[in-house]
C-alpha cells in the first residue's frame, strides 16, 4: 500500500515534469525507482520505459492539438531512433549497472550545458 | 541533408534512451532548438511525438527480457498519464525562454542527484 502510494506520487511528479519539458519523464522515474522504491538499476530502466509509453502519449496530445508538432521531422528522427532503441535495449543486459548510472549522469550533464548555452 | 542529420540524432538518442531508460527528449529538445532552429514548444512537442513509438519498441524488448516490474507500472503509469497531460498544459501556458531556462535548471539538479547516487552504488558493488 505504502509502495503503491509512493509509486503514484512518483508517477504524477515524473509525468508532469516529462510533459512540461517534452522529455517523457525517465529522468525522474529512473532515480525515483532506484532511490525511493529501492529497485535495481536494470529493472528501473525497463519499468520506466513501460511507464513513459503512457505518459508521453498523454503529453503529446495537447501539443499536437495546438499544432506544436513537426510531424515530418519527427518521422525522420523516428526512423533513426527505432533502430537505436532496439539496439540499446538489446545491449543493456551486458552493461554493468554502475556504468549505466554513470552514463546516465554524463548524459544529463551534456544536456544541461547544451540547454544553458542555446 | 536535414533528413540525414535528423536520422543521425534519432539513432544516437535511440541507443541512449533505450539503454538508460530515459525518453530521449533530453537529446531531441536541445538538438532541435540548437541545430535545427526549432522554437522551444515545437521542439518539445516533436520530441514527445518521437518518444511514444520509440518507447513502445523499447518496452517490448525490456518486457520480453523480464525487466519490467508490472505491479509498479500500474500505479506509476496511471499517475504518470494524469501528470503528463497536466505538464503539457503547463508548458503550453509558459513563455519559451522561461521554459528553456527551467529545462537547463532541471538537468543540472538531476545530474547532481545522480552523481551522488552513482558514487554510493559504486561502493556497494565494489
Amino acid at each position: 500500500m505504502r509502495r503503491t502510494v509512493g509509486a503514484a506520487a512518483l508517477g504524477l511528479a515524473a509525468g508532469f515534469l516529462g510533459g512540461m519539458f517534452g522529455i517523457g519523464g525517465g529522468l525522474v522515474i529512473v532515480p525515483g525507482l532506484v532511490i525511493w522504491l529501492a529497485m535495481d538499476q536494470h529493472r528501473a530502466h525497463g519499468t520506466s520505459v513501460a511507464v513513459i509509453v503512457g505518459a508521453a502519449t498523454a503529453s503529446v496530445t495537447p501539443f499536437a492539438l495546438r499544432g506544436e508538432v513537426d510531424w515530418t521531422s519527427a518521422a525522420w528522427i523516428l526512423s533513426g531512433s527505432m533502430i537505436g532503441a532496439y539496439a540499446g535495449a538489446t545491449l543493456v543486459s551486458r552493461i554493468p549497472a554502475v556504468w549505466l548510472a554513470r552514463a546516465f549522469v554524463a548524459l544529463t550533464i551534456v544536456a544541461a550545458i547544451r540547454m544553458a548555452v542555446t | 541533408m536535414t533528413a540525414i542529420a535528423l536520422i543521425a540524432v534519432g539513432l544516437a538518442a535511440g541507443v541512449l534512451s533505450a539503454a538508460l531508460g530515459v525518453g530521449g527528449g533530453i537529446v531531441y529538445v536541445p538538438a532541435l532548438v540548437a541545430l535545427f532552429g526549432f522554437a522551444q514548444h515545437e521542439a518539445q512537442g516533436t520530441s514527445l511525438a518521437v518518444i511514444v513509438p520509440t518507447m513502445v519498441v523499447a518496452a517490448v524488448v525490456h518486457a520480453r527480457a523480464g525487466r519490467v516490474h508490472w505491479p509498479t507500472v500500474v500505479p506509476l503509469g496511471i499517475a504518470a498519464v494524469i501528470g503528463g497531460f497536466l505538464g503539457a498544459q503547463a508548458a503550453l501556458a509558459l513563455d519559451a525562454t522561461l521554459l528553456r531556462r527551467l529545462f537547463a535548471a532541471l538537468l543540472v539538479f538531476a545530474s547532481i542527484r545522480m552523481l551522488g547516487k552513482t558514487r554510493s552504488a559504486a561502493h556497494r558493488s565494489g
